[in-house]
């Protein structure tokens, strides 16, 4: 189930929250966690037990770190474990095929893959949630929690479940043990929810459909222009579909009482590279720094040493993001840029506001392009009629379609709206007003939706 | 002082009061089975079994279930329609805003379109299939055969496409299928293209809908006459009747807002005898005729060449030939070209003849309509047994790129 249709609008949502709001306070989160699985199963029963495994397991080596405290071997063996059953799921489901196909081609073998028709749903998300946990417990940062409905509930939490943000136990601790559900809050969490959902189905899907159009049409048979138009609609659409649905989690989960992490802040108006990924998923950001930079040695070393770690770092972030050789790609491109910031260019960027701005926009936009496109030889005919030139009028056409999305997605881009409510603050009507006619216009495109794919399913 | 408080908060209370009022509506309203406004059967709520739980099909089915049957699914529809054109979308789910009202096909040819594409987007492969499946066809028979492809309303009516507007060129597409053909010299192929771009600022094609009006189909069957030798009947010679507020498959589509009807019309042609394979459990429909039978083949026998009723309904374009039926049989006793002996026509086709076929009874005393999509015969068996004096095969260029029937022809 996704947070933008009508079945979790109008079925899941309003029986869920009543349920929860409905139940007394000691018994909230064993409501929470039954209605969680719930809607894990909803769709995929068949990976029911996989969230059960991830929740059983950390448990338990959670609670065997904290008994074995003074034995090292032992408690380094009940980390290994959550370690290794965490990437071992994600590793299974994500990576085999990309491994047996790759050596298929080096070793001319006849290896063969498994059959994966959707991965199980966020795990890329949740495996990393709970190894922040049992990380965490064994450096002693917290405390291991007894009660395993309380551990079961962090674990599949709904609202984060599926695309994060990435929320760790640190994070979430004081809440899970005792929040408060106000007015206030409620009113705050639908209206980050309500903002989300706005993002997410009706700029991230209607600028959406131009990128799948012109991918449908064969990067051959278009336009320099219009090639563009679709890697630029692309540029928004995974900016709107993430952070939209991000904003819907941060909203739910305010409404249930707890307070996630930002996971976005404004990356398009970034000045360098180095700012954007500050701006960017900045939990995944800061999951990698903690739990894979600083352990490394983070940047309290030798200048090649550090580079590496980078290195080390993207590469990762890259690989996180899908089992392709283009995610890889990726994340070192924006480790390349990282490096030369870090060396000799961050200075220079600050002398010019509109250079700088310039420079960021232009890597990431091409930067999508790697992204969106998996297969090779699909991305280098994108690259080659990107940047040779081929005339033709049929971006016209287009831009009479999109041009008003596309100012849309650049005014919500910026924090000019943001601006612009803290101005309303005193006009709560047209706050409001504002923010029905988001959620009616978005309830009328889900109901009318040829078009509702969610990019960040398969990460 | 707590009142007050709660006040504070608009939106809360604003937002539980509308998933209160919708989950009440869905919850008493009673589910609909169709829907006239997107011409479309909606879907049903699902059996839940261990099996559909399981295999997912259950919560996909589900989850349509849930958005068909939305309270005020109509004006939902309709919002969004307005939505997009406030953002100066030139389009609605697959169908482009032309100048004057005209609505047309986004027709798409793609190499290998995902199973998610819409119903304009056309696989090339299909298209290399059916010249293929047509070419044998061709091949298999020693009777006279006219092949025709109905251009598409936006590759007539260029002037009226949006400005950029990048569609199939059916101009250059049409004889490259017709070249494509082994040669034949019982073949002759129609390219009505020429005739009806003459003709592009007279109300050829409707706005709302993928066919031609009557008077399209005429000016096509002139040049049908013209090919035969045959002297067509004149409009004047007719008596026309005019069937408002039609919305055709373009608006069920798109459904734009302010969208200006099209008007259908329609000549008293008499028959003499009427007989077509529809569905004989149908009461409504036998009702109206009687079951008869053919070769053991059940068919519904009527008198006339329209069916009056459909003109009522939303579906009006239905009304001609009693809609697309996989056999159909008229006898008539106009022929303006009587021979010795009887003669007999069999027409080959999809939908745009069906307003075709009342003009080309002036000519035979017999068309025996064959739409490959359901017909109960084999062509082997009905071309063997029966005497055929031509052959017509008439498709529009879309429908004959997508369709997956054509295939059927060959056996």
């Amino acid at each position: 189930m996704v947070f933008s249709s009508i079945l979790f609008l109008f079925r899941f949502m309003p029986i869920a929250f009543l349920i929860y709001y409905l139940c007394p306070k000691k018994l909230k989160n064993l409501t929470l966690l039954i209605l969680s699985l719930f809607f894990y199963s909803w769709g995929e029963p068949k990976y029911f037990p996989i969230m059960l495994i991830s929740i059983l397991v950390d448990y338990t080596a959670g609670q065997g770190i904290k008994r074995f405290k003074e034995q090292k071997n032992i408690k380094r063996l009940f980390l290994l474990l959550s370690v290794c059953v965490n990437l071992g799921l994600l590793f299974f489901f994500k990576y085999t095929n990309f491994f047996v196909s790759n050596i298929n081609a080096l070793l001319g073998t006849d290896l063969m893959g498994i059959y994966v028709e959707k991965l199980p749903l966020g795990i890329s998300f949740y495996t990393f949630q709970t190894m922040s946990y049992t990380i965490d417990v064994y450096r002693g940062k917290v405390e291991a929690e007894d009660n395993i409905i309380d551990f079961g509930a962090f674990v599949s939490l709904f609202p984060q479940l599926i695309a994060g943000p990435i929320v760790t136990y640190a994070d979430i601790q004081k809440e899970l043990k005792q929040r408060s559900i106000t007015l206030p809050m409620i009113d705050d969490g639908l209206r980050l929810f309500i903002m989300g959902l706005g993002s997410k189905v009706l700029i991230a899907n209607n600028i959406g459909a131009l990128w799948t159009e012109v991918q449908m049409l064969g990067f051959e048979n278009v336009s320099t222009p219009l090639v563009w138009l679709g890697v630029l609609a692309y540029t928004f659409q995974i900016y709107f579909d993430f952070s939209g649905y991000s904003l819907m989690a941060i909203g739910l989960g305010r409404m249930l009482g707890f307070i996630f992490p930002q996971n976005f802040n404004y990356p398009y108006i970034s000045k360098s590279v180095t700012e954007f990924w500050r701006r960017w998923h900045m939990t995944l950001g800061s999951w990698f720094r903690e739990y894979v930079y600083i352990p490394l040695g983070g940047n309290r070393c030798s200048k090649g040493r550090n580079f590496f770690n980078l290195f080390a770092v993207w590469f990762l972030t890259g690989f996180w993001h899908g089992a392709n050789w283009n995610f890889i790609l990726w994340g070192l491109y924006f480790w390349a840029f990282l490096v030369l910031e870090k060396w000799f260019l961050l200075p220079k960027l600050e002398k010019s506001k509109i250079l700088s701005h310039i420079y960021l926009l232009s890597i990431v936009v091409i930067s999508w392009a790697m992204f969106a496109v998996s297969d090779m030889s699909q991305l280098s005919s994108l690259f080659g009629r990107m940047f040779a030139f081929e005339g033709g009028s049929d971006w016209l056409y287009y831009l009479q379609n999109y041009g008003m999305v596309f100012l849309l997605a650049a005014v919500f881009s910026t924090p000019l709206l943001k601006k612009a409510y803290e101005k309303w603050g005193n006009h709560q009507w047209l706050k409001t007003g504002f923010l029905v006619a988001v959620l009616l216009l978005s309830v009328a495109y889900l109901v009318d939706s040829s078009y509702n794919p969610f990019l960040y399913f398969n990460f | 002082m707590k009142g007050k408080e709660l006040w504070k908060h608009p939106l809360v209370w604003l937002f539980a009061l509308f998933l209160l009022v919708f989950v009440a509506a869905d919850f008493f309203l009673p589910d609909r089975v169709y829907s006239e406004f997107e011409n479309t059967k909606l879907q049903q709520k699902p059996k839940l079994t261990w099996e559909s739980f399981f295999d997912s099909s259950y919560s996909t089915t589900y989850e349509t279930y849930v958005n068909d049957q939305f309270p005020a699914r109509d004006q939902w529809i309709t919002l969004k329609a307005v939505a997009e054109i406030g953002l100066g979308k030139k389009e609605n789910n697959n169908v482009i805003y032309g100048k004057d009202g005209y609505l047309f096909e986004k027709l798409q040819i793609i190499e290998q379109p995902d199973s998610s594409a819409g119903t304009n987007v056309v696989n090339m492969l299909q298209i290399q299939r059916n010249q293929k499946f047509m070419n044998e066809f061709f091949q298999m028979y020693d009777l006279p055969v006219t092949f025709a492809l109905a251009p598409n309303s936006y590759a007539v009516m260029t002037d009226k496409l949006p400005l950029g507007t990048e569609l199939p060129d059916q101009e250059k597409m049409i004889p490259e299928i017709y070249n494509s053909f082994d040669e034949d010299e019982d073949l002759t192929y129609l390219n009505f293209l020429d005739t009806l771009r003459a003709h592009q600022d007279e109300y050829i094609y409707y706005r709302t809908d993928h066919h031609w009006t009557t008077l399209g189909a005429y000016y096509a069957y002139v040049d049908y006459c013209e090919a035969k030798g045959f002297d067509p009947i004149s409009l004047d010679e007719l008596e026309a009747n005019e069937v408002e507020d039609f919305y055709g498959t373009y608006y069920s589509k798109c459904k734009k807002p302010g969208q200006k009807a099209d008007v259908i019309t329609w000549y008293d042609v008499p028959v003499d005898s009427f007989q077509f394979t529809g569905d004989v459990k149908n009461e409504a429909l036998t009702s109206q005729g009687k079951v008869t039978e053919w070769n053991g083949i059940p068919m519904i026998s009527v008198n006339s060449m329209y069916q009056l009723e459909q003109f009522e309904t939303r579906d009006k374009y239905a009304a001609f030939t009693w809609g697309n039926n996989g056999l159909t049989q008229i006898v008539t006793g106009h022929n303006r070209n009587p021979g010795e002996k009887p003669s007999r026509l069999l027409l080959i086709k999809d939908s745009f003849a069906n307003s075709m076929v009342p003009f080309l009874t002036y000519h035979y005393d017999e068309i025996w309509i064959v739409d490959p999509r359901s017909t109960p015969v084999s062509m082997k068996t009905l071309l063997t047994e029966n005497e055929f004096d031509d052959i017509f095969v008439l498709y529009n260029v879309s429908t004959f790129l997508s369709d997956t029937d054509i295939a059927r022809l060959r056996f």
